[in-house]
């Protein structure tokens, strides 16, 4: 019977089995340092590029605000589409077929989409903070800066979770990945690279209350196709 | 669906009403001041005006086209079933036919009004991106072999692919100018279609060109699905 009560509970039991599965992930990933680390590496040894191919053309002290904010959203995307898909490719076989007893799909993906969002956010975060570290501080207001970077980086992985739990059901690598995922980022990187140059100005724009809501809607659609969507593709 | 793509009246209204607007949108003058039928003759368009009767009803089949293939991924993922998969896999893949072709009669309009074949338009870069979207689809199809999976994997990405293309088309124009009629002080489409001659030639060629593209796609269908038995068969 639906009661309020009995909906009430049905959530609290989701919410608390999405915790302790987010928890698991966590220490999985944190246990499994390799993972976290090649990643680390994977942007460090990226931004480490950027600067010194700049740094060599003589082109890093007067870099303009708008390269410094493509290079930045490439690498985040290129960090993010790595992020998540490693998080689906190293589930094996066997590892899939317990939780697929153990839980049911949405549990599932909603605790991959949190902990990925988390992971892209850590990692978007630390790019931003050498990017700003050895190509200077563009920005002029701050907080449009870290709500756009928290926005677009949660938007790409929530896309790029059901574009690689896809793609790694199909036995594929992190370019098929790619393939599928980047045409259909586009319009939020291009809403978000707009939003971003916001913050290299000294006052934000008439726009941008707009521009922020059709960001967020780009972070909601893939959430709510990917709660709907998953569970058909769960069972192999 | 099947039988109805089986039946011969629809295609030979199709056909009838192409030829009636390709042969019209090219006899019919510009307008010149005398009376009679006439398309209007508007500077800068000149001529290429006749154009109207191919790359936009080129897009409506290309739009019709996916919707077709949605709802049929729709459907596989309902309750799955082999024809359902080769049907959106069909219309998806003349879908992105019909799209190039749009893409193609656009660039020569564009080069001949805005002197380029390629501009930063936001509808062109939708249009890009949706070609890019769908030929992605067919990559996903191609990787993989098993039948089941295949057709799981490829109607989940169809659905959630046309969910956010649907989404990125209907708001992108509305963030920037457009050099299509009807956005950035561009005179509105309605304007010039408002004029009756050309009202008579532009419903026709719609219809006409997606009852070519149904056509197309049926018969590349069958053509898929014979293969299909003739694998099994061999097996």
């Amino acid at each position: 019977m639906i009661t309020k009560q009995n909906v009430y509970l049905c959530v609290m039991k989701f919410a608390k089995q999405v915790l302790d599965f987010v928890r698991l992930e966590l220490k999985l990933e944190f246990r499994l340092k390799y993972a976290i680390a090649g990643l680390l590496m994977y942007v460090l040894s990226t931004v480490y590029l950027v600067y010194f191919s700049l740094e060599y053309q003589g082109v890093r002290e007067d870099l303009l605000p708008t390269i410094w904010s493509i290079l930045f959203w490439l690498i985040v995307l290129f960090t993010t589409v790595n992020a998540t898909f490693q998080s689906f490719s190293k589930l094996t076989q066997g590892k899939m077929l317990f939780y697929y007893t153990l839980l049911s799909p949405q549990v599932f993906i909603t605790s991959k989409l949190i902990v990925n969002a988390m992971i892209s956010l850590f990692l978007s975060l630390l790019t931003g903070l050498i990017f700003i570290f050895i190509l200077g501080n563009p920005s002029q207001q701050a907080w449009v800066f870290l709500l756009s970077l928290c926005i677009g980086t949660v938007g790409y992985s929530l896309l790029f979770t059901y574009i690689s739990a896809i793609a790694s059901k199909s036995g594929g690598n992190t370019s098929l990945a790619v393939v599928l995922g980047f045409p259909l980022a586009l319009p939020l990187l291009s809403i978000i690279v707009k939003l971003f140059s916001e913050s290299f100005k000294p006052e934000i724009s008439v726009n941008f209350d707009n521009n922020l809501w059709i960001a967020l809607g780009f972070n909601f659609i893939p959430l709510l196709l990917a709660l709907i969507l998953f569970p058909y593709i769960w069972r192999d | 669906m099947a039988s109805f793509l089986k039946q011969y009246w629809w295609k030979i209204i199709g056909i009838s009403f192409l030829l009636f607007a390709i042969v019209g949108g090219l006899w019919v003058p510009l307008y010149h001041g005398a009376e009679g039928l006439s398309f209007p003759n508007l500077p800068i368009l000149n001529e290429s005006i006749r154009n109207l009767l191919y790359h936009v009803p080129m897009w409506f089949a290309m739009v019709f086209l996916l919707l077709l293939s949605f709802i049929y991924s729709l459907s596989y993922l309902g309750k799955p079933d082999r024809y359902k998969d080769t049907y959106a896999a069909g219309f998806a893949q003349i879908g992105v036919l019909f799209g190039t072709l749009g893409i193609f009669t656009g660039m020569i309009w564009a080069k001949s009004t805005w002197g380029a074949f390629w501009t930063n338009d936001p509808k062109l870069n939708g249009a890009a991106i949706g070609m890019l979207i769908y030929i992605a689809y067919l990559i996903l199809r191609s990787s993989i072999d098993d039948e089941i999976k295949r057709g799981k994997l490829a109607a989940s990405y169809n659905i959630f692919a046309f969910v956010m293309y649907i989404a990125f088309i209907f708001v992108i124009p509305r963030l920037t100018d457009s050099l299509h009629p009807g956005n950035g002080g561009n005179p509105a489409f309605s304007s010039y279609d408002l004029d009756n001659a050309l009202r008579i030639f532009f419903y026709p060629a719609t219809l006409g060109w997606i009852a070519i593209s149904l056509w197309i796609s049926s018969i590349w269908i069958r053509y898929n699905s014979l293969e299909q038995q003739l694998d099994d068969h061999d097996e």
